[in-house]
């Protein structure tokens, strides 16, 4: 009976994973550093959800984006030379809960951003745009730069960043709230104004080959966080956090 | 009439009151005119901090905004300065299809007071290469559509402009371009004013110049439209809702369709129009037409001085029985005067882009026409000081319909097609053609033919009363008794 | 040396004077310049005949010519008055896609042929490659899609392919989806004072010299998304001989001059005078002879690097040289001065270079043959090079002991770059499987401190140093040698 079960899982398993593969470019995403793609970006992770879950890939090349949303079962590969680019200009920003979000993920399962590729949140251009719109008074005194999310996932679990290299990002890096099962993996973070790893409320976290070349914190734990392992997590003076 | 002109200046006056506060340069909100960066969010965080604020003007300097979808809310003004143009995105997937209306398009305004996009900028909806982009999307499998006609439904592809349910809208100096379908639609908007804008739009497939779909309190004056489709158009896709107190003044129209229309989608109603000086010119189909045939009405109209040149067909007016369920179309009080008209031998819009399409044939030139349905009659039409010049040369050898009981009788009714004057294929008039009405009225009215044609001017059947006064002429040679009355009754011909 | 470019030079003289037979204006056989006219069968057909007359020049004038592929003849001579713009078609369907190397210009073995003029030719290659891979997406054309991009049919701009008597002269080139322009085996070819500005789509090289003999590249401008001048080699029975390049300016988010990838035959006597590369992401100057190809008897005199990612980069590999050995030899390098950028150099340019080859710290100039395959005799005269520096051995570490240098894989068969080995153990040169390697007056100036020493030789036969000054290092032992022999 066990095997039958078993066997029944397994299958169950291997149709998620069977999933199908979906190049960036089928949507009409540019690789040319100046479209924006975020139409397209969000019309692929639609599409690839409804399909029941898959991978978009990201090639060589700068995809220029404003704020998207993962959903369950989607993946996105970024490989060697793919740069997502966020936006340089605020309002381009989802704003989810009180923050402002280049990628995030809200109330869903199963959500991986793994590869060679860098995510890129133009911090000094961005930050140049803030403060020109806090001058005018059109964007309240309050607004905190650090506000401003890289990755943002609350209430989702099963999350796995892999490979990848962040940088320049105004606000945190990787926020997590209420998120359970979280996987972060040989990442590379290059971000001086941000804190890289920002958990809340957050369980059965796992940071392991991460080396921060700069950044404010490299892990923010607030309210109750269980079940935090850290290994081989390396600042950039060689000291383990 | 003079109720309703008192009416318009109430209403003029009450929009102008409403353009006020506060104006914002769009590079304030790192809104960037340099043609590529895409603007649709900062556009949006701009209308939303206007709106928040009390309202306000968002004034575009020169330059080239590229955007996507966005939403313009209460009291904010759109100010394109002369030089400013506002570019359709060519992806596709930069547009919202509104779940309110079930359409797409670059501005959208629902349920909004106060509004208005202004200024002598340009809207360029670049909808050429989204239709053929989203074409693609379809082909590729990851957009679905039936691609009727080899093109996206009109729905699926993005309009300029769609306000619905708005109070309080105006347009004004502002120049339209190529959408990828229609151009601007206000649906159910109650104080809608046009004014001076300039339509050039003959991109794609669908391009309507304005379409004004159950609206009230509309003023449309001084404005130029050169579209593909039709010009100015009004429509109710309402059966409950009705286009009312409608002043369309001193406009231009050209068009590969109908240059002012009333439907095709008529199921609630049109009435208490004024059209004053309205020029058409290269037009494939009707200067002027109107159908009522989904169960809507049409009445107290009043066109008042048209000059048509070089226009396949001057008047239609139609009844038919199409999508009415039930309910009884039906037409009347309907005044048109101080007309001048010219229909050519060929073809109108020769040379234009997304020509008109050439189908119907044979047929000889077709006459304007009132044509009802038996049940349903077009009732008291005036037609005063109107001159038609036509080619004549009606030839029975290519195309031949009789004056004998069984040909006019013979001639379908067609309730349910799509109305359109060459519907009916040869008529048997090359003047006037009148079936199914009641108290037609002709009134100092000059028919001339340039060459001689086998068919009379005007022919009546199952006309109930008029009261006719009108010459018909070859060249300059009078025709004597150029008319031919069937199964009429109280027709007076002086 | 000498009679050679003295011969060079009457063969381009000869050619000035082809140009002056008959002229025809292009409105003579109906081509529009409105834009929107596809002009492709008038303007061949204008080709045809000029060609059927013994030869001549079509002009054309201000105005925008819409068209596909036209094929140029013996004896044409195409003259884009100032103002006058070839625009390529978007529609892939208006190109010879079916021959390999399909082109907005095309020519094969048609001789004494040019295209003159302060006009330019647009390839429109953007839209062109994106309309291509729309196809591919909707199944028409079958396209594997290397990098989710067409691997074939995208258009260049120029393809001229056994052509003598070739002249390309004063015109701007724009925007191709390939390549911008290649000259395939040709001979006698003068390139002068054009511009090319051409950041469309991926690959677009400014300039490809493919095999060709007796070529000169004099006074032109180059900003292109790939590497600005490019020296290939496609036939392991042909080479690239008898080179100029001189007095040009170049800009790329890949390299700025170089020798590669594909070098099946390989260079011989190539002379790189008077250049200036910018805002480059890769390297200035780089040699690249991975597949069998002989590189000798180069020289390069008076380059400058402002802006740019390395320095140089020499580099013999084994990837598709079936069995015969490549080699790098004769090389003189002098009067050079090359700045490298902290940051990343062609920031902001469309099709940036793509951020790859992490964790590194900064990468050296690299000298870097194959084990039994030294590359020979180079000589560094007067150069001065400026590295930022600010190396972190936590972020990238490579030690200079024996055993970690031992580690470093050889990497004969992969793409060769300047950073394909990752992390370097110097900061200045790395230098490994080589022989006979001068540095001559070489000043070497760090901005922020490194961990790792200037120079490091390995299995180097025979290198010496005189008059090599470090600055901004602090005192310790900048050279490295590890099985290697110095000589005073």
């Amino acid at each position: 009976m066990k095997i039958y079960i078993s066997a029944f899982v397994f299958i169950l398993w291997s149709i998620q994973v069977s999933a199908q593969d979906f190049n960036a470019s089928l949507f009409g995403c540019k690789s040319d550093g100046v479209t924006n793609n975020v139409g397209s970006i969000q019309y692929a992770i639609d599409y690839i959800a409804k399909k029941g879950g898959g991978t978009l890939h990201f090639y060589v090349g700068r995809y220029v984006t404003s704020g998207f949303s993962l959903k369950s079962n989607v993946h996105i590969e970024l490989h060697e030379g793919a740069v997502l680019v966020g936006s340089s200009n605020i309002y381009d920003y989802q704003q989810i809960d009180g923050r402002y979000t280049l990628i995030s993920g809200v109330g869903q399962q199963n959500i991986q951003i793994k590869g060679l590729g860098v995510i890129d949140g133009q911090s000094k251009a961005l930050a140049l745009h803030v403060r020109s719109l806090k001058e005018k008074g059109l964007l309240s005194s309050e607004f905190a730069m650090d506000k401003v999310s890289q990755l943002y996932f609350s209430k989702t679990s099963n999350i796995a960043i892999e490979g990848i290299m962040q940088i320049n990002s105004l606000g945190a890096l990787n926020s997590f709230v209420d998120c359970q099962s979280i996987k972060l993996r040989k990442l590379e973070i290059n971000s001086p104004q941000s804190n890289a790893v920002v958990l809340l409320n957050s369980s059965q976290v796992n940071l392991s080959d991460l080396f921060f070349k700069s950044t404010k914190q490299a892990l923010v734990q607030e309210g109750t966080n269980s079940n935090v392992l850290k290994t081989n997590c390396l600042l950039a003076n060689g000291k383990s956090i | 009439m003079n109720l309703l002109r008192t009416l318009f200046l109430l209403f003029l006056s009450f929009v102008y009151g409403a353009v006020s506060a506060q104006d914002y340069k769009v590079s304030d909100f790192g809104i960037n005119g340099d043609g590529r960066i895409l603007n649709t969010r900062s556009i949006q965080a701009a209308i939303d901090f206007l709106t928040n604020k009390g309202g306000g003007t968002l004034v575009f300097a020169p330059g080239n905004y590229v955007t996507g979808s966005i939403y313009l809310k209460s009291n904010v003004t759109l100010h394109l300065e002369e030089g400013a143009h506002l570019l359709g995105s060519n992806n596709p997937f930069d547009y919202v299809k509104d779940s309110v209306v079930n359409w797409q398009s670059m501005i959208f305004a629902i349920r909004q007071e106060n509004i208005g996009i202004v200024g002598k900028g340009t809207i360029n909806g670049r909808g050429f290469q989204t239709a053929v982009n989203a074409v693609e999307n379809v082909h590729k499998g990851i957009v679905q559509d039936e691609l009727k006609l080899d093109r996206l439904r009109e729905w699926n592809r993005p309009e300029n402009i769609y306000f619905r349910e708005c109070k309080n809208v105006l347009i004004k100096d502002i120049t339209l371009r190529d959408p990828a379908s229609w151009n601007q639609t206000y649906d159910q908007c109650d104080g809608l004013h046009v004014e001076g804008i300039y339509v050039d739009s003959k991109s794609y497939w669908n391009n309507d110049g304005i379409d004004v779909v159950d609206c009230k309190n509309v003023v449309i004056k001084n404005s130029f439209f050169d579209v593909a489709d039709d010009a100015i158009c009004f429509k109710s896709h309402d059966p409950n809702g009705v286009c009312e107190n409608v002043l369309v003044e001193n406009c231009t129209a050209r068009s590969s369709a109908s240059a002012l229309k009333f439907g095709t989608v008529s199921r609630g109603g049109f009435r208490n129009f004024v059209v004053r000086n309205l020029v058409v010119y290269d037009t494939y189909r009707s200067a002027i037409t109107f159908a009522a045939v989904d169960g809507g009405f049409v009445e107290n109209i009043l066109v008042d001085g048209v000059r048509s040149i070089n226009t396949g067909n001057v008047i239609f007016l139609r009844i038919g029985d199409r999508w009415s369920k039930g309910r009884k179309p039906s037409m009347k009080n309907v005044t048109i005067k101080n007309v001048y008209a010219e229909v050519p031998l060929n073809k109108p819009d020769l040379g234009y882009n997304y020509e008109g399409p050439i189908e119907d044939m044979p047929r000889n030139i077709s006459p304007a026409s009132i044509i009802g349905l038996p049940e349903y009659k077009i009732e008291n039409v005036n037609l005063e000081n109107i001159e038609f010049v036509y080619p004549g040369g009606g030839n029975p050898l290519f195309a031949h319909r009789g004056l004998d009981a069984q040909s006019l009788e013979g001639i379908p009714e067609m309730p349910a097609a799509y109305p359109e004057f060459s519907q009916f294929k040869e008529l048997p008039a090359w003047g006037l053609y009148i079936r199914h009405a009641k108290d037609i009225n002709l009134k100092n009215i000059k028919f001339t033919i340039q060459k001689e044609d086998y068919r009379p001017a005007i022919v009546a059947d199952d006309l109930q009363g008029g009261n006719w006064q009108f010459k018909a002429f070859l060249n300059d040679q009078a025709l004597e008794k150029s008319y031919h009355i069937h199964n009429s009754t109280n027709v007076n011909v002086k | 040396m000498k009679i050679r470019f003295a011969l060079l030079t009457f063969l381009s003289f000869i050619l000035v004077n082809f140009v002056s037979a008959k002229e025809y204006n292009a409105s003579l056989f109906g081509i529009k310049s409105n834009g929107t006219t596809l002009n492709t069968t008038s303007i061949q057909k204008a080709i045809d005949f000029i060609h059927e007359q013994g030869g001549g020049t079509l002009r054309f004038f201000v105005g925008r010519y819409l068209t596909g592929t036209i094929i140029l003849k013996e004896n044409v001579h195409i003259k884009l008055e100032e103002g006058a713009i070839l625009v390529g078609s978007t529609n892939i369907y208006d190109y010879n896609i079916e021959t390999p190397n399909c082109a907005l210009v095309y020519a094969n073995k048609a001789n004494n042929i040019s295209i003159r003029g302060k006009g330019v030719i647009d390839g429109q290659g953007r839209d062109l490659a994106y309309n291509l891979l729309g196809q591919i997406h909707s199944g028409i054309i079958k396209d594997p899609l290397d990098y989710d991009r067409p691997r074939n049919r995208r258009p260049k701009a120029i393809y001229f392919r056994e052509c003598e008597n070739v002249a390309i002269h004063s015109i701007t080139i724009k925007n191709a989806a390939d390549w911008v322009q290649v000259y395939d085996q040709c001979v006698n070819t003068v390139v002068d004072s054009i511009t090319v500005d051409s950041k469309a789509f991926w690959n677009n090289d400014g300039i490809d010299i493919v095999d060709c003999k007796n070529f000169k590249l004099l006074n032109s401008f180059i900003d292109a998304a790939d590497d600005a001048i490019c020296l290939k080699s496609h036939d392991a029975a042909k080479r690239c001989e008898n080179i100029e390049i001189r007095n040009c300016v170049g800009r790329s988010s890949a390299n700025g001059i170089k020798f590669g990838t594909v070098s099946a035959g390989g260079y011989k006597n190539v002379r790189i005078i008077n250049n200036k590369i910018y805002d480059t992401f890769r390297s200035v100057f780089t040699i690249a002879t991975p597949d069998g190809g002989i590189v000798e008897d180069i020289v390069v005199d008076s380059l400058q690097g402002i802006n740019v990612g390395n320095p140089f980069y020499l580099r013999i590999g084994a990837r598709w040289n079936k069995g015969r050995e490549g080699a790098i030899r004769n090389i003189l390098i002098q009067n050079v001065k090359v700045e490298v950028s902290k940051d990343k150099p062609d920031v902001g340019y469309d099709y940036e270079g793509p951020v790859e080859d992490y964790p590194r710290n900064m990468s050296p100039s690299g000298i870097v043959g194959l084990k039994n395959v030294p590359i020979a005799d180079v000589t560094f005269r007067n150069i001065e090079l400026v590295y930022p520096g600010d190396a972190n051995p936590h972020y990238a570490y490579r030690g200079a002991t024996k055993a970690a240098l031992d580690s470093i894989p050889e990497m004969e068969s992969s793409y060769p770059e300047f950073s394909q080995f990752k992390e370097l153990p110097a900061w200045g040169f790395f230098v490994r499987h080589a022989k006979n390697i001068k540095f001559e007056n070489v000043t070497l100036t760090l901005k922020e401190s490194d961990y790792r020493p200037a120079f490091v030789f390995d299995d180097v036969q025979g290198f010496s140093l005189s008059g090599v000054k470090y600055l901004g290092t602090k005192t310790k032992k900048e050279v490295v040698a590890n099985n290697s022999k110095r000589e005073k």
